[in-house]
């Protein structure tokens, strides 16, 4: 049943004697779908990271939905990634379109192209993507015959910047969502029912939004706006038969799902170059700024013997000598430690290391570091996030003083010699008195790490300090929240210096440009999908790239399209205003939102809910889901 | 601590892999090893690492009949057993050939086999016949033999040095073209010695220049690595 489709791999080889890193082009690898597997295949899906192999191929959604995709002998799911900026502007020159790595062939010949979105900075590559394709960059320009066009990932809970660009987005987990929408395309296919009714059919199904088929009241003629001071976006239904809400899926009985998607082992360094087991999804700490901590909820924890045996099994088919044990807060695994020394057990003398990438701050976290460690001790990664209790308590980090100061003096005891830190500016309710604790804090700490090692050892501590500018995130209690102004911004930068260790301690902040760009797609309305556009047709790409990041070409958008890239990021919507992301229903409460935000202006805390009692965040009180965990956590 | 055993694998490297670079290789290759459940013997000390070592660099572009590596093992296996494993565990186109045992302590690849046997395909100048293309092809060898070394450009940092590599005790057979139906074929063979080697992609697309618009190597292919008593 395979069909034979256009080879491309004959015309891209000469390009590849002049492009950076051939090896991300390649395909091939070990693990990858081939043809010959797929001989009963005809749907054709492709899968879309829109950034470079080496940081695409890394991406574990992506792995699961080509992995689910396959399962099925009907689908032959591929994989395609955006070429740097050497090749794209060779492959304009030469006239050829993006190929998917599998067979080489056009992407403009699938049936399903399917691109996530897994950050702000990367909604310019979506279009690059579309353009080298050859694929129209409007869901409305496509016609019968062309690919369907999907996103989903983290950015689609504010869907609307992109959603002129797609014919659906996917919200929430979609390990059944993907294969339930392509083996309903291909059983539409040669019925005669038009692209446009197979989309109307399609926002039928759970957690599939069409933006198409929602329209957008913006500034004066928003009718539930007009009783505010702003005009606010409203988006609804074009038609009574189409949802209000899109209602996010959720996959219930995680741990029965497969723990060990296939794997494919890489030729090019990827930047997360091992296996990786999500040992858990969700995290329900509450910190009010993270929008994973609320879009993933509620908090499903693997077995221990899942996991010990998915990574035998997963070495074993690979090859890789370490594995990380990935999700957002891995160290607050009930049975974590139990974890570790089985795999210690296991692979004691083989050169296997394991990791972990996010870090308790105590020293319970030190411990499981030291676990993981044995001998080797790299450097360690602590996130205070905020430079006092009372912005800690803000933010709800849940991080005392006293945690933070004994997972150093523990760390450094232990043999830890490079410590970093990572915080935030900008952050709602922060004042200068905050700003000058992350100095104060830092200086504090590096003092405690020097006094925790020999005399001998003490000119070998080693603290950097990161920080970032807080950008402002849907469905999170400071969602309402604007970031700062420029002039606010640099006086706090400079408090900052001003206050912070003269010697000992490195400073590294992150473009606050970049972040002003980031907090107007997370919390814009459709207006923002042609500053995309225009931002793209200016020149950038890449924007997540810092030596691509081209401001320039987001000012000459702004000025064409009237979005004001400063006033959009330090906007503040009023509580009870209708939001932009208002109809996508990500299971979090808009009433545990502003809860959460009343207490961050009394600076009170929320404690986590798989620690004790729930906190009324709505996920598990509204469908039939609850937290998933394999005993009691440590607390 | 028995010092184990030294399996030698030759290997190919085909298609489209041939765009590999040298440490996508040598990372790949370590996981064929690690996949095959070959029983490796890992380094001792900080980082432990799979005890492997590799021979003379392929330039990028480049394939290969016979490139090696040399992985000791704690424990015996039959050669064919282990090669066994290998070519279940590795993708067609990198794909190890044979294996045997060597002595502990034997010489290093590149220095057991520091000479590179070549042959290169070349497109041919456009609008002239393929015999002509060799010809004119032939004639910018000879020019080049005659200048007697090529000049290549090296990243140092963030500048770029320019380095003149001289064909002396680096090029041992000069460059033969014959034509083909799909172009020009050169064969040639370089020593690889102390001084460092002749880069076979940059010699050839050199003479490539001096040949004329159109000139440009297609597929490089490292046929062979030999062991010194065979320098001609």
């Amino acid at each position: 049943m395979f069909e034979e489709r256009t080879d491309m791999w004959e015309q891209y080889a000469p390009l590849l004697a002049h492009a950076e890193h051939p090896s991300r082009y390649l395909g091939q690898e070990w693990g990858a779908v081939t043809p010959s597997e797929k001989l009963e295949a005809d749907y054709h899906a492709v899968m879309i990271y829109p950034d470079v192999y080496e940081i695409g191929q890394a991406n574990q959604a992506v792995a699961i939905l080509y992995d689910r995709l396959n399962a099925d002998e009907h689908v032959f799911c591929e994989r395609a990634y955006l070429p740097w900026t050497d090749l794209a502007a060779a492959m304009r020159e030469a006239g050829l379109p993006l190929v998917s790595l599998e067979t080489y062939t056009p992407l403009s010949e699938f049936d399903f192209v399917g691109i996530t979105l897994p950050h702000e900075l990367a909604a310019t590559n979506v279009l690059e993507t579309l353009d080298l394709s050859g694929i129209p960059l409007h869901a409305s320009d496509r016609r019968e015959g062309d690919p369907f066009v999907f996103g989903g990932g983290p950015c689609a809970y504010n869907p609307e910047p992109y959603a002129p660009f797609f014919d659906a987005i996917f919200i929430g987990e979609g390990e059944e969502m993907d294969l339930e929408v392509a083996l309903q395309l291909r059983a539409w296919r040669g019925t005669g029912i038009s692209r446009k009714d197979q989309l109307r059919k399609l926002a039928h199904i759970p957690g599939v939004y069409v933006p198409s088929l929602y329209r957008v009241y913006a500034g004066p003629d928003a009718p539930a706006g007009a009783e505010f001071e702003l005009p606010y976006d409203v988006v609804e239904p074009i038609a009574e038969d189409i949802p209000e809400r899109v209602e996010r899926r959720i996959i219930t009985n995680f741990d029965a799902c497969d723990a060990l998607p296939r794997q494919i082992v890489p030729y090019s360094e990827l930047v997360h170059d091992r296996l990786s087991i999500e040992i858990l999804r969700g995290c329900a700490r509450g910190c009010r700024f993270c929008q994973a901590g609320m879009i993933y909820r509620p908090v499903r924890e693997r077995t221990a013997d899942t996991i010990v045996s998915a990574i035998a099994m997963g070495l074993a088919c690979t090859g890789y000598d370490e594995v990380s044990l990935t999700s957002l807060s891995s160290t607050d695994h009930s049975t974590i430690t139990d974890q570790l020394r089985r795999l210690n057990k296991r692979f004691h003398g083989t050169g296997v290391g394991v990791s972990i990438p996010s870090q308790r701050v105590d020293a319970f976290g030190v411990e499981l570091a030291r676990l993981i460690a044995g001998e080797k001790k790299g450097g360690l990664t602590l996130a205070p996030e905020a430079g006092t209790q009372h912005l800690r308590d803000v933010i709800n980090k849940g991080v005392t003083e006293e945690n933070l100061f004994n997972a150093v003096t523990t760390a450094f005891e232990a043999g830890w010699r490079r410590l970093k830190l990572y915080f935030m500016l900008g952050l709602p309710g922060e004042t200068d008195e905050d700003v000058a604790g992350i100095g104060d804090l830092c200086r504090r700490v590096y003092t405690a790490a020097k006094d925790s090692v020999p005399d001998n050892q003490r000119g070998n501590v080693r603290m950097s300090v990161s920080v970032a500018l807080f950008v402002p995130k849907a469905v999170t209690p400071f969602q309402w929240d604007g970031q700062l102004d420029r002039e606010t911004l640099m006086h706090r930068i400079n408090v900052l210096r001003d206050n912070f260790p003269r010697k000992g301690v490195d400073l590294h902040w992150h473009d606050s440009m970049t972040s002003y760009i980031e907090a107007v797609l997370s919390r814009g309305g459709r207006e923002c999908a042609e500053l995309v556009e225009r931002a793209w047709k200016h020149g950038a790409r890449f924007d997540a790239w810092s030596e691509q990041f081209d401001f320039d070409a987001w000012l000459a958008a702004a000025q064409e399209t009237g979005v004001d890239i400063f006033q959009t990021a330090m906007r503040s919507y009023e509580e009870e205003a209708p939001l932009p992301w208002d109809h996508i229903d990500s299971g979090v409460r808009k009433s545990y939102l502003r809860r959460e935000r009343a207490k961050a202006h009394l600076a009170q805390t929320t404690p986590d809910c798989t620690f004790g009692p729930c906190t009324g965040c709505g996920v598990c009180l509204d469908r039939p889901v609850d937290n998933e965990l394999e005993g009691a956590r440590h607390v | 601590m028995s010092e184990g055993f030294l399996l030698r694998v030759r290997y190919s490297i085909t298609g489209r892999l041939a765009w590999l670079s040298h440490l996508e290789t040598i990372r790949s290759m370590e996981r064929v090893v690690r996949r095959a459940r070959l029983p490796y013997a890992i380094t001792e000390g900080f980082n432990p690492h799979m005890k492997i070592s590799f021979g003379p660099a392929l330039p990028v572009g480049a394939g290969s009949n016979g490139e090696y590596f040399d992985v000791r093992l704690r424990e015996y296996l039959e050669p064919e057993q282990a090669l066994e494993q290998l070519r279940a565990a590795a993708a067609p186109n990198l794909m190890p050939e044979a294996c045997a045992y060597v002595p502990v302590g034997s010489d290093a690849i590149d220095v057991a086999y520091p000479v590179s046997v070549w042959e290169v395909a070349v497109t041919g100048g456009e609008g002239i016949s393929p015999e002509e293309s060799s010809m004119q092809l032939q004639t910018a060898f000879e020019k080049l033999l005659e200048q007697g070394y090529i000049t290549i450009e090296k990243k140092k940092g963030r500048r770029i040095v320019e380095k003149k590599v001289e064909f002396e005790g680096r090029l041992l057979e000069p460059p033969l073209v014959t034509f083909g139906q799909s172009g020009a074929l050169v064969n040639f063979s370089t020593f690889q010695g102390p001084a460092g080697a002749l880069r076979a992609d940059k010699f050839v697309a050199e003479a490539c220049k001096l040949a004329g618009e159109g000139f440009a190597w297609r597929e490089i292919t490292r046929l062979e690595l030999k062991p010194a008593s065979e320098k001609q």
